[in-house]
């Protein structure tokens, strides 16, 4: 079935990355979950709910690697805000050391 | 007329009734969703294929819903749309944390350029101060240097006023002793018994008071003696006024009565004996006691 080779790429390569564990793990769990259900109903020769189950794991396996690669971005933003504003500090430090410097270039708003 | 117009009415409410959608809240909740994720502006750029794939999965819930399909089959597609939507959320801010990423690593390089050149200035201060202190200390050196100078062309210049003043003493015959240079006048500037001084004696002070003049920090200790012949007390004023006289005319000559000191010493300290008339003799005299270049008389007392 179509539906279920797709769902099992999707979980599969959302397991790999490792973000959709660490920043949507129920979301993948469900996909799993949705995914053996799907499994369990192909086997047992009901199509239409297989497909059904499929069709949700692969929607839920989707949105765990999309949470993810939005949980490593904004992680990964926030990280170089952090270090901007220690070497921003380190700048103003200097300054306050030398006479008549202008002051470093204004901060860019933190991500949600 | 009033039948025509209430089939009309009811012709209306009956077509109302046939063209209103069936609705689900489900496939609803999940079209707001979709709704809310198109009216992002990176939507289109981001979430392409969520957008799309929700889009139909609503399209699909609202065929279902209009064939009367089953609530499970729609609520199915009601959440394949909302979890398209949801992904199509996360990918929207995914692409808004990356952009702020971006400009975080922009406003890094600006950061950091703006240090190297505000170091870069200090260091030029640094350089400019350094460059200051050393021209001050070449400058302070020049200047020691000068004083160094000075002091040496001031030393050589006193050692050879020292030299003159002692070469003129010498022209004046004065001698050296341990009281300084001494010259000794004998008593033929003045008649026996007499201070006033004698024509003759115009010579001598004449060249004293051309010395002093010429040495206007040496000062004069004028020194009267007396032979022993006669009252002590008229040989002490003799010697006295003796002395005065000579202070007086060297002070006609323009020598200020502040360098001279007169003193009359009598027959004390006597240079020959009393006994003899050549030794008497050599006793009457006045003595001109020179003090140093810098006005000060050697402490040694007279012998």
């Amino acid at each position: 079935m179509t539906e279920l080779t797709r769902a099992q790429t999707l979980i599969e390569a959302a397991d790999k990355d490792g973000n959709a564990q660490r920043y949507a793990a129920a979301d993948l769990q469900r996909a799993h979950d949705e995914y053996a259900d799907a499994t369990r109903a192909d086997g047992a020769g009901h199509y239409n709910e297989a497909r059904d189950f499929a069709q949700s794991a692969e929607a839920d396996a989707n949105l765990a690697t999309a949470r993810g690669a939005a949980g490593e971005a904004k992680r990964a933003a926030n990280e170089l805000m952090q270090s901007n504003a220690s070497l921003r500090a380190e700048s103003n430090r200097a300054v306050e050391n030398s006479v008549g410097a202008p002051p470093p270039p204004a901060p860019t708003p933190a991500p949600n | 007329m009033k039948y025509t117009l209430g089939l009309v009415i009811a012709a209306a409410v009956l077509a109302g009734c046939a063209t209103a959608p069936p609705r689900d809240s489900a496939l609803e909740d999940a079209r707001a969703q979709v709704q809310t994720l198109s009216m992002e502006p990176l939507a289109q750029q981001a979430a392409a294929d969520d957008l799309r794939n929700a889009r139909r999965y609503l399209q699909e819930g609202d065929a279902a819903l209009q064939q009367h399909a089953p609530p499970a089959v729609v609520d199915h597609d009601a959440y394949l749309a909302s979890r398209s939507a949801e992904a199509g959320e996360a990918r929207v801010q995914e692409a808004q944390a990356k952009a702020q990423m971006s400009a975080a690593q922009t406003e890094r390089q600006d950061i950091l350029l703006h240090s190297r050149a505000r170091e870069a200035e200090i260091a030029r201060s640094q350089a400019d101060a350094a460059r200051e202190r050393a021209e001050l200390a070449q400058q302070q050196a020049a200047a020691a240097q000068q004083q160094a100078d000075s002091a040496r062309l001031q030393a050589d210049a006193a050692r050879e006023q020292l030299a003159q003043t002692q070469q003129q003493l010498q022209d004046l015959q004065a001698k050296k002793t341990n009281r300084g240079m001494v010259l000794t006048l004998g008593d033929v500037l003045f008649d026996t018994g007499k201070a006033s001084l004698k024509p003759g004696a115009s010579s001598i002070l004449d060249r004293v008071a051309g010395f002093l003049n010429d040495n206007p920090m040496v000062n004069v200790r004028i020194e009267g003696y007396t032979d022993s012949t006669g009252s002590a007390d008229f040989n002490q004023v003799l010697s006295q006024n003796r002395a005065q006289s000579a202070a007086a005319a060297l002070e006609t000559h323009g020598i200020a009565a502040n360098r001279i000191t007169a003193v009359g010493r009598g027959p004390d300290m006597p240079v020959a004996t009393n006994s003899t008339a050549a030794g008497r003799q050599q006793n009457r005299r006045v003595e001109i006691v020179f003090s140093d270049a810098s006005g000060q008389f050697a402490q040694a007392q007279p012998q």
